[in-house]
């Protein structure tokens, strides 16, 4: 009691400080209201989020052969690949267990819930004998499938091990591997957008300032041109001209930069240079064709012909009124561009042989390495989810008349 | 809310001894339109309703015009839209000729359809801007299959003649043509199907001065000539006290006071019809400068929660304690002069 | 009846002389006056002549992948005589026989070996075997580029056409019933489609694929019979092109339908569509009659805007080995071989052909669609 006494009124204000704190901060973003909508929109990806694992779960296991068929070349005996099976739960049905034989060794009955005595062996080696534990465990046989042993391990944030020959025999975990791929393609990814919003909207907003002039024409043409020119050709040319040709930069990754991560070097700007120019050249086509709509259409608003009517100089009434409300459109894209990049650096990171996020989910889908396949897939949905919801934060953030509803 | 039985309405509203011997062509009785408010992140639920249109009751006699007035939103377009069965009505019964219609269905539906047409407010919305005028006037002949093709373009070109237009345009497109004359190409394909009973929504209000005058005699004209009936909907008083011969007014989904025109404009009983009346310029000088107008203070409520008692109590000048408590019944206080207001008896 | 003498009658008849102006005829008046977006019109037709007839401009099949059978090529063979007795000596032969080019006099001995070696070749090493020498070259299993190019465009342009016309139909359809009858229909289907907004569209097509090449390529080796058979055959036949159709379609619908929904609803409540139905117009010819005509602009312009894309992907596909069935040609695996055959260093006519070929049809493509936008679309003009 006495301890209690002492700190109430120090916990008070702490309290209120944190209710302060955490008022302003709800404020910040927008109020309740956003809040409530973002608690919305996170609850309905839920289920979205389920039914995209259930589809990826199905297909990926559809295809024909599985992850133990072959090493390299060579097929591994069968009794091999029933084993290897058997350890990672392979050999379960794959939506609903109803078996109610063959599965269970210690010749249980199937049922749908109930106590399951279960064996381990405990002790050996330095803690003396080896002895067996009896164990009575609430199982639901029907949902011992593959499937629901999946998602009931993810929602503790197991991913599993990866079933690729090269990982499997090291052990290493689905979440390891992402965790040290992902930063690749994020790097990659980021600094594309960048690039694409550094060239994109100074380019739109010359075209948009400079409307119907040759400049207008000229930015437009990179701009078309920039949309035509597909990465598979954009990234061969780029080696040739940059690494072979003129000899700037590697025309591979020499010195295994991306494998033992990003670290400040020229070497590493060198070898980033090419993939962030091949995927931010037709990003900032789009960027810039989004820039100038969006500017001349504010240009053509009241307020801006108000401000021009004042006798505001030209530069002031384009930097300091329109641009601001031009940008609106622009920023929204933001969040689909970043979920967009980084679910689609594949061509990139194959052009450029990059270890991405992409070239794991392309060698899984090939060595049938369903745990990979799953988390890769999870996360780009996890990805293109939030990018989705970004955009209406953004909208309403940015364009104080849009309300949540 | 207080809700008055249909029977005893329908007894009432609107029609005096006077005017019994008088054909009644439509009897809207009690009619209600509420439009559902939904909400859910998976499944939506109603969590709400807006009350556009609660509880209206009157009737139109043949050859006759009433105009229906109130400020925008207070349910009066609704109203016309329900009683044409574009909206189904949430209860209430609308009986044309005698026949009950908002249980109609199917081809019974679309033969009634030909008895009873609509005049659009907006004449660049109403008119499909792929389809040549010709298309649009003889729509209503393709879908009701009258006539052949022949007879069909026969009687667009007499329709257009009818609203004034000349029959050359047919194959033009509703873009190359001005307000006014879009109004008259709408106000053509609702006569194709030689209906008896128009309900014109605002059809003047989005022209100009100058040619609104021009479509209310045009509408007048029509009337003489074809012995239609309106329900005229409109916000403009002074045109409504030249155009109908009855007026209704209307106040957040419900009518407050039906009248002969000229004895509405003369003397308005309900507080709110006497705040609308002293908002209209008088042409008269004299009395001009003696008319003071009435502010209501406050804005109107919103249809979603109407206040208890008299929906006008929040805003009225006159209200009472017996205001906030009890629905006003419709009641005839002087002949054919039906007014809902405790403080008027 | 008479006419109503309120309102006398409006008469425009100097006015008349003016053409109707049918929304339609407005568009294509529009759209001949975007000189690049014409330009661009005639391109694609052109290539979509080329490609219709392919067989013509190249004389012969190539290489067949699936029987290994030797190739019949050629196209442009430089010196056409292959009949002659001699064995062939190939472009600018220094002896002097056959027919050479006028330009081979232009040449220095450095220059000529690399013309002999990049665009002549032999069926065998064999000196006396006859040589075949190629416009825009070959690789090095003697297959002709530029037939392959013309070959390629036949899968770009279809996956392109194919995938915008399934990517529209269904689209549309899925729109339209979902914006007309809205509630609770359209509240499931707008559920899916927020559930199909959440799927990694190349995740999802990558992994079709290699369930599809899969499929094809066991299937080689069995014989199976009804319709799966009949579905394998024909996609054996087309390339593997039908599975591709229905790999880059199964996503392709949903921004389409979303598109189609905003639009049913913008003029769902539209006063035209109301006069409609307080004529009694039934809600087929509401749809067909006042809908559609109003919508199709805005979707076909955004659907010719997607066509590249669907070529993007299908290159793509191709380039990694997931798209079409080995031996057809495609321009995505074309270039996939620069990486295989040296491209990088020498042989650049392997990536430079296939992606000219890539670049001029989108771009063509992206040109079309910002015309079709300004013509079909007034209120995106000019964006």
């Amino acid at each position: 009691m006495a301890v209690s006494e002492t700190t109430n009124p120090n916990s008070q204000n702490v309290f209120m400080i944190i209710r302060k704190t955490l008022s302003r901060a709800v404020d910040m973003i927008g109020g309740t209201s956003m809040l409530i909508f973002l608690f919305r929109r996170i609850l309905a990806a839920i289920p979205v989020l389920l039914a995209i694992t259930l589809v990826t779960f199905v297909l990926s296991h559809l295809l024909p052969g599985g992850p133990f068929n072959a090493v390299g070349q060579r097929r591994m005996p069968e009794y091999l690949i029933q084993q290897l099976e058997e350890k990672f739960g392979l050999n379960k049905p794959l939506l609903v267990n109803t078996w109610n034989d063959g599965y269970f060794p210690d010749g249980d009955d199937w049922r749908i819930i109930g106590y399951r005595t279960e064996v381990h062996t405990e002790g050996g080696g330095a803690r003396g004998d080896i002895h067996q534990v009896e164990n009575e465990v609430l199982r639901i046989d029907l949902l011992d499938s593959q499937f629901f042993n999946y998602v009931w391990d993810a929602l503790h944030l197991d991913f599993g091990p990866s079933l690729n020959v090269a990982l499997r025999d090291q052990n290493v975990q689905v979440s390891e591997e992402i965790s040290k791929r992902l930063p690749v393609s994020i790097q990659v990814g980021v600094f594309a957008v960048l690039l694409g919003f550094v060239i994109g909207i100074p380019l739109g907003v010359l075209a948009a300032v400079y409307h119907n002039t040759l400049i207008d024409y000229g930015a437009m043409f990179f701009a078309v041109m920039g949309q035509s020119v597909p990465n598979i050709v954009l990234g061969p040319i780029l080696i040739i001209i940059f690494a072979v040709e003129l000899g700037w930069v590697p025309v591979i990754d020499q010195q295994n930069q991306w494998r033992e991560g990003p670290e400040l070097s020229l070497y590493y700007l060198k070898i980033l240079a090419l993939p962030v120019l091949a995927l931010g050249t037709g990003m900032s086509a789009g960027i810039a064709r989004l820039t100038r709509a969006s500017l001349l259409q504010v240009l053509h608003e009241d307020y801006v012909r108000t401000a021009r009517a004042k006798g505001l100089r030209e530069r002031v009434v384009i930097y300091v009124h329109a641009l601001k409300n031009a940008m609106i459109p622009v920023a929204t894209i933001v969040g689909p561009l970043l979920a967009a990049v980084l679910t689609g650096t594949f061509v990139v990171e194959l052009i450029f042989t990059i270890p991405g996020l992409g070239k794991v989910f392309v060698d899984s889908v090939a060595a049938r390495d369903y745990t990979m396949i799953m988390g890769v897939s999870l996360l780009y949905s996890i990805f293109l989810i939030a990018g989705n919801i970004l955009v209406d934060i953004m909208y309403t953030w940015l364009d104080p008349r849009i309300r949540f509803d | 809310m207080n809700q008055v039985a249909p029977d005893t309405l329908s007894e009432h509203a609107g029609a005096t001894s006077s005017e019994t011997g008088r054909e009644i062509i439509l009897e809207v009785t009690d009619l209600k339109k509420y439009f559902p408010i939904k909400s859910g992140v998976l499944f939506q639920r109603e969590v709400a309703a807006v009350k556009a249109v609660d509880g209206v009751s009157f009737k139109i006699f043949q050859g006759e015009t009433l105009g229906l007035v109130g400020e925008s939103g207070c349910g009066k377009s609704t109203t016309g839209r329900t009683i044409l069965q574009l909206y189904r009505a949430t209860s209430g019964s609308v009986k044309f000729r005698g026949q009950e219609i908002t249980s109609l269905k199917g081809t019974s539906m679309r033969k009634m359809r030909r008895e009873m047409q609509m005049v659009f407010q907006d004449p660049y919305a109403s008119l499909n801007p792929r389809m040549s005028v010709g298309r649009i006037v003889g729509e209503p002949l393709v879908v009701h299959n009258i006539g052949t093709k022949k007879e069909r373009e026969e009687r667009v070109a007499e329709l257009l003649k009818l609203v004034g237009l000349n029959p050359y345009f047919v194959n033009r497109y509703p873009h190359e043509f001005s307000g006014g004359q879009r109004q008259r190409i709408g106000l053509a394909r609702s006569l194709a199907l030689n209906p008896s009973f128009i309900v014109a929504d605002e059809p003047i209000s989005a022209l100009d001065v100058s040619i609104q005058a021009q479509v209310v005699n045009l509408l007048e004209q029509l009337q003489d000539d074809l012995g239609l009936t309106y329900l005229f909907i409109a916000h403009d008083l002074s045109m409504v006290r030249h155009l109908c011969d009855r007026v209704a007014v209307m106040y957040l989904g419900k009518i407050v006071e039906i009248a002969e025109s000229e004895e509405l404009y003369t003397n308005p009983l309900h507080p709110y019809t006497q705040a609308l009346l002293s908002a209209v310029p008088v042409p008269d000088p004299v009395v001009e400068e003696q008319r003071q107008r009435i502010i209501l203070k406050g804005d109107v409520p919103s249809p979603i929660n109407p206040p208890i008692g008299c929906n006008f109590n929040t805003r009225c000048p006159v209200a009472v304690d017996v205001c906030h408590e009890e629905d006003p019944k419709l009641e005839e206080v002087l002949p054919s002069h039906w007014v809902a207001c405790h403080r008027v008896v | 009846m008479a006419v109503a003498e309120g309102a006398e009658p409006i008469s425009l008849e100097e006015e008349s002389i003016h053409k109707s102006a049918n929304p339609w005829a407005d568009a294509w008046h529009m759209f001949r006056r975007n000189k690049a977006s014409v330009i661009s019109l005639i391109t694609i037709i052109v290539i979509v002549f080329v490609a219709i007839t392919a067989t013509f401009w190249t004389k012969a099949g190539l290489i067949d992948a699936r029987t290994g059978a030797k190739a019949r090529h050629t196209i442009n063979p430089v010196n056409q005589t292959a009949q002659d007795a001699y064995p062939d000596p190939g472009i600018c032969a220094r002896d002097g026989q056959g027919q050479n080019p006028y330009w081979c006099g232009w040449l220095d001995d450095e220059s000529l070996a690399v013309v002999q070696d990049r665009y002549c070749f032999r069926a065998a090493p064999d000196v006396n075997q006859k040589q075949w020498c190629y416009v825009l070259g070959g690789d090095s299993q003697g297959k002709d580029w530029l037939s392959q190019t013309i070959y390629g465009a036949q899968v770009s342009l279809s996956v392109g056409f194919v995938g915008a016309t399934m990517a529209l139909l269904v689209g549309l359809v899925y729109g339209v019933i979902s914006g007309y009858y809205g509630g609770r229909v359209d509240n499931i289907m707008m559920r899916i489609v927020d559930f199909m907004y959440g799927i990694p569209y190349l995740v999802l097509v990558i992994l079709l694929q290699v369930f599809f090449t899969e499929i094809a390529r066991e299937y080689q080796d069995s014989e199976r019979g009804g319709f799966v058979g009949f579905v394998l055959d024909l996609n054996q036949d087309m390339g593997g092109l039908l599975f591709l159709f229905f790999a880059l379609g199964v996503l392709s619908w949903i921004g389409m339908a979303r598109l189609a929904r905003g639009q049913v609803l913008s003029y769902r409540e539209k006063e035209f569509v109301e006069a409609a139905r307080a004529v009694g117009a039934k809600d087929r010819r509401i749809i067909f009659v006042h809908l559609l005509p109003n919508i199709m602009g805005p979707l076909i312009v955004a659907e010719t805007q997607q066509i590249p894309g669907y070529i993007f992907t299908e290159a793509f596909l191709s380039f990694i080995g997931l798209g079409v069935q080995p031996g057809t040609p495609s321009w995505g695996a074309m270039i996939s071989e620069v990486r295989t055959r040296g491209g990088f260093f020498s042989n650049r006519h392997i990536l430079l052909v296939p992606s000219l070929a890539l670049v001029i049809t989108t771009l063509s493509f992206n040109f079309l669609g910002d015309g079709l936008r300004d013509a079909l679309d007034p209120r995106l003009r000019g964006t």
